[in-house]
């Protein structure tokens, strides 16, 4: 199925929604796993995101600039014994494109109560 | 780690260091990297309980997602129009396209050597047609693709089909080519290849396969006709054995018979095809 141009899709909102939320709490970057917990933790998901899912969407939003991402810096990750975590953080064109989503899932709620913002 | 999170790690990293051959450097590098420290974070993480299953469930449930970023990577990185040919040179994924002309070509040569000998008894004359169609369809098609991909894609797709329609045992070669064809990226339909329409240079054409990957693409095929052939129950009934080889079951024989015919001439065919793309080769080296 083809998106609309500048449609994003359900777990794109949450992955946003969810970025908002942990820099709202002081994480302003976030790895994969992370994310994955964290859209669990807050109910949006009963499990936690697959692998492919998960890394797939991380990618495109990137590419479409509503995230940004580095590697962390590699004498951390060897100081704590683990490998290096890929970073994330949201984007204003990302936090401009989470309100307009906002906005038109609030616009549906008026007709369809089930619906809820991201 | 336990013995059964090992073996998720493992399982996992098989199967990203599968979907993610053959991509570029960067993109090849940077998946693998971010599952490693996912697959380490999730096993360390004190409020996982049953980690092992939880990564089993989020590889096999991120499959379907896998394979279609590996198939958008590859499209970005090859470009739409140069796809088809780029591919077919890569020598990682060059296979599909010798595969697939031997099987067209062995399909036409058994189906030529059915009517030769007159084999028309019990509806072998129509499935003798039919394959010869099949394999004219496969190779038509695989000339199509250099010049129209999106047309050509399809018309390989139609061979297959009709291969397999043709001869309900040509299930495997059918599925070779069609499966292999979406996993090279070779029969993966875009819009935009529709408007490809790309003069080919010389060694951009399918015969630009390394002469050893037809000895091998013949002989792979041969050994799965070989494996048919031996798990095709009709063939050899139970009943029959050395000291009572059946020889009043015609048709049991003929099968037999005509599946060694195929694994032989498959086998040639791909000794020809590899010994003239060697003789070309040296004959371009000498020159």
């Amino acid at each position: 199925m083809r998106r609309k141009p500048g449609a994003i899709l359900p777990l794109e909102a949450l992955i946003l929604a969810t970025a908002v939320g942990l820099s709202k709490a002081g994480v302003e970057q976030f790895h994969g796993f992370q994310l994955a917990k964290q859209l669990r933790n807050d109910g949006e998901q009963q499990k936690l995101t697959a692998h492919g899912t998960l890394y797939k969407a991380l990618t495109r939003m990137e590419k479409a600039g509503l995230l940004e991402s580095v590697w962390e810096d590699p004498d951390t990750a060897v100081e704590e014994g683990r490998p290096r975590r890929r970073l994330y953080s949201i984007t204003a064109k990302g936090r401009v494109v989470l309100a307009n989503t906002e906005v038109e899932v609030g616009e549906l709620a008026r007709f369809n109560p089930g619906l809820r913002a991201p | 780690m336990t013995g059964v999170e090992v073996t998720a790690v493992r399982v996992v990293r098989w199967w990203a260091q599968l979907y993610t051959r053959g991509l570029p450097a960067d993109d090849r590098e940077r998946r693998r990297l971010e599952l490693e420290s996912d697959l380490w974070e999730h096993l360390h993480d004190p409020d996982e309980q049953t980690a092992s299953r939880s990564v089993l469930g989020r590889f096999l449930r991120g499959i379907p997602a896998d394979v279609r970023w590996r198939y958008r990577t590859l499209l970005e990185s090859r470009g739409a129009r140069q796809r088809s040919h780029d591919m077919t040179t890569t020598q990682r994924v060059q296979w599909w396209a010798p595969t697939t002309m031997v099987i067209g070509v062995t399909v036409a040569v058994l189906a030529l050597l059915g009517l030769g000998f007159g084999e028309t008894e019990s509806g072998g004359w129509a499935v003798a047609v039919g394959w010869l169609v099949a394999g004219v369809v496969l190779l038509a098609g695989l000339a199509v693709m250099r010049s129209r991909p999106l047309v050509g894609s399809w018309v390989v797709i139609a061979g297959a089909v009709l291969l397999a329609l043709a001869e309900p045992v040509a299930i495997l070669p059918t599925i070779v080519v069609i499966l292999g064809g979406f996993w090279t990226g070779n029969l993966v339909i875009s819009q935009r290849r529709a408007e490809a329409t790309i003069p080919l240079a010389r060694r951009q054409s399918f015969l630009a396969a390394r002469w050893y990957v037809w000895l091998m693409a013949a002989t792979a095929l041969g050994a799965i006709g070989f494996l048919v052939l031996m798990m095709w129950p009709a063939v050899t009934p139970d009943h029959c054995t050395e000291a009572n080889p059946c020889w009043q079951d015609s048709a049991a024989w003929a099968t037999w018979i005509l599946s060694w015919m195929a694994a032989v001439i498959t086998g040639a065919v791909g000794l020809v095809l590899g010994g003239l793309r060697f003789l070309a080769r040296h004959r371009t080296r000498l020159a």
